[in-house]
């Protein structure tokens, strides 16, 4: 079946999900590496660098004097390394920027003390007598993932869709999954620059993920939801989407080689609740060489009122609902597949399954709050 | 099963005379109220009555036309009929020995379309006229649809008749300056049309009405958001050369003032094309048969594209 829903507890265990899904389908690894968070990232990767990006550069002939690294996650240390840099003083830095000596005037290979690796820290500094290079700080807990970079195949040889993800943790509490198709795969290259990308990601934190997802070996359609009452910005659900791969094209397939899609909740790495709703009147789609963004039918509470859409559904009758058409002023593409949008009717909710024409639907939405505008029917086939 | 039929004729009687065999063979029942007049019901009680009368001319109310009404009674006169609306209004060639030229009939036992082609008479134009009921999504009183090409215009101190522009496209609303025909919808026992309507008030609305969200203009169109025109005036995708063919889909105002899909009117599409094509010509969709016809006036003045209409033979 390609429909599952569930809850995952963090990003990691989501992308575990995905990949799991995609295996028993038939989908092909292409590759799957992980980066462990066991360490300070090398080029201050997911971190944010204050000064001395050098001393962390993954060119090992940069250096710095000092280094001040606001990292992802909190960590313990438990012994440092580095090239030259003389002698090295280390803090610890606290919540109200005080700084907790925690390292002085060592030299490389040093090993904290068992009080400095009871205690944990988020951001760090490293002054230098000289500059330093290949700076390593080295966390007592290993287990940790940075990130983890997922790629899988389709294995058709006539229409080879391959998808990338790449689940992360990123500063601010950020626990993020990268999505995108390629129309290649190079090990050595990040997920923005593999070939013929567009980068969209869905915004997770360290808890609770709700997932929906209809995998096909075409495309993979994903709606999460988020619920923190204790979150002081954002107490309502928050719904995201992530479409990413094949339309169902209308029609000249040889006009139109990997026609990928790509809609997404966010194009930038933010935070959950700093979530918009996804791009779904306005899709990337991959034509002519290159991802643009176009038009599309679906309905987005932005546009579509009551006043422009004063309908429902007739009695006895289905509700309404449209395929989602994607286009630009020239061209009619096809359509997303196992998707819908719906005008629900009153008393129908979220997470209800609906049918239309003989199949079945769930009821999903993207953004926060609930207006019918902004709801969706995704295949449960 | 659906009948397609084209004929060389030079008469309206012969005319009249093909119709009424043609809607026999298709299933329909017939009534030859006199040479002039032809009365017709198909197999879901929809009427339609023909009156075909010599060459007219200008100011001229009552002329040749093709008309619709709920039911049929033999014992009434053409438009007496329970129900009736005038639909097409159109005039044959003033010379009686070639009063029309070439005529395409298409049928099946409850819809109809004819395209009589006047393009190289001495008065030219296409007369198009179909009617049919929708694939409905639900049960409801109703459901029957027409539309022309021709209509009277409301004038009768001019030609009285208006001909729709080559940019407007069938199945759409006709407003004072731009000619789009005439569209009726048969729903709760009365035939509806937005012929020179305020469109604020009209019990029903298609997919190819244009977008108008201003609530304060008669052409505010309350399903502006499910419109199909911004995708019809794609015409052909310039990637896939391929053709963007709409089906006419209708909505009715239930009794709480919104809208509910009504169905679709499987029988035809609406196109456009940025080149001239041969009306006549034949589309294959799949193993689908559609044939397409001109819809607009003949004159040479506008700008591609253009919007036809392609009738299902197959």
């Amino acid at each position: 079946m390609a429909y599952i829903q569930g809850s995952s507890y963090g990003i990691f265990e989501l992308l575990e999900v995905i990949k799991n899904l995609a295996t028993n389908q038939g989908w092909e690894v292409l590759s799957d590496t992980t980066t462990p968070y066991n360490d300070i990232p090398r080029d201050g990767k997911f971190c944010s660098v204050e000064y001395g990006s050098d001393a962390i550069s993954s060119n090992k002939t940069n250096s710095a004097n000092s280094l001040r690294v606001l990292m992802p996650r909190e960590i313990s240390p438990e012994s440092v390394s580095f090239i030259g840099g003389g002698s090295v003083t280390i803090y610890g830095i606290l919540f109200d920027q005080t700084k907790e000596l925690i390292a002085e005037n060592v030299t490389s290979g040093y090993e904290f003390g068992d009080e400095v690796k009871a205690k944990k820290y988020i951001q760090i500094e490293a002054n230098g007598t000289n500059a330093m290079r290949d700076f390593h700080l080295n966390f007592i807990n290993k287990n940790e993932s940075l990130s983890r970079y997922l790629v899988l195949s389709n294995n058709d040889d006539v229409n080879n869709v391959i998808l990338n993800l790449e689940a992360f943790i990123d500063i601010h509490g950020k626990a993020n999954l990268a999505i995108t198709t390629s129309t290649g795969f190079s090990p050595n290259l990040s997920i923005e620059n593999q070939l013929h990308s567009k980068v969209g990601y869905l915004l997770g934190h360290d808890g609770e993920i709700d997932y929906y997802i209809n995998l096909n070996n075409q495309r993979l359609i994903i709606f999460t939801r988020i619920y923190r009452p204790d979150d002081s910005m954002q107490k309502n659900e928050v719904w995201q989407l992530g479409y990413v791969g094949r339309i169902r094209l209308y029609g000249g397939e040889w006009a139109l080689p990997d026609c990928n899609a790509i809609v997404a909740s966010s194009f930038k790495s933010k935070k959950w609740n700093e979530t918009n709703k996804a791009n779904i009147t306005a899709p990337f789609v991959y034509f002519s060489g290159a991802f643009s963004q176009v038009n599309s039918t679906a309905f987005d509470s932005a546009s579509v009122t009551a006043i422009n859409a004063n309908i429902e559904a007739p009695q006895g009758g289905e509700i309404f609902s449209t395929p989602i058409i994607c286009y630009n002023s020239n061209n009619i593409f096809g359509e997303l597949d196992g998707l819908y949008s719906i005008i629900p009717s009153d008393g129908l909710n979220r997470l209800d399954t609906i049918t239309l024409e003989n199949e079945n639907f769930l009821v999903v939405q993207s953004g926060t709050g609930f207006n019918k505008f902004d709801t969706f029917a995704m295949s449960k086939e | 099963m659906i009948r397609y039929e084209k004929a060389s004729l030079q008469t309206r009687i012969e005319l009249l005379t093909k119709i009424e065999s043609f809607l026999n063979v298709c299933g329909w029942q017939t009534h030859r109220k006199s040479n002039e007049i032809l009365y017709a019901t198909d197999s879901l009680g929809g009427g339609l009555v023909f009156n075909f009368i010599p060459y007219k001319g200008d100011y001229n109310r009552v002329r040749s036309s093709i008309n619709v009404c709920n039911s049929i009674n033999n014992d009434l006169n053409y438009n007496q009929q329970p129900g009736f609306m005038e639909m097409s209004m159109f005039d044959f060639q003033k010379n009686a020995q070639a009063e029309l030229n070439q005529v395409y009939l298409i049928g099946d036992d409850k819809n109809f379309t004819i395209l009589i082609d006047n393009s190289t008479s001495p008065i030219r134009y296409n007369l198009f006229f179909t009617c049919g009921w929708l694939r409905k999504t639900h049960d409801f009183n109703g459901g029957r649809t027409a539309f022309t090409n021709m209509c009277f215009n409301g004038f009768t101190n001019w030609s009285g008749i208006t001909t729709i522009y080559k940019r407007q496209h069938a199945f759409s609303y006709n407003t004072g300056d731009s000619n789009s025909g005439k569209l009726a919808f048969f729903l709760g026992d009365i035939w509806r049309h937005v012929f020179n309507v305020d469109l604020r008030s009209s019990k029903f609305l298609t997919n190819l009405m244009p977008i108008n969200t201003n609530s304060s203009e008669t052409t505010y169109n309350q399903l502006s958001a499910l419109s199909a025109v911004p995708l019809l005036q794609i015409c052909k995708s310039t990637l896939s050369g391929l053709y963007t063919l709409i089906t006419p889909n209708f909505f009715y105002k239930n009794n709480r003032n919104i809208f509910v899909h009504a169905g679709d009117f499987d029988m035809v599409r609406v196109l456009g094309i940025k080149s001239e094509i041969k009306p006549g010509q034949i589309l294959h969709l799949g193993d689908e048969k559609f044939i397409l016809f001109n819809t607009y006036t003949f004159s040479t003045s506008e700008s591609f594209p253009y919007y036809i209409v392609a009738v299902k033979i197959a």
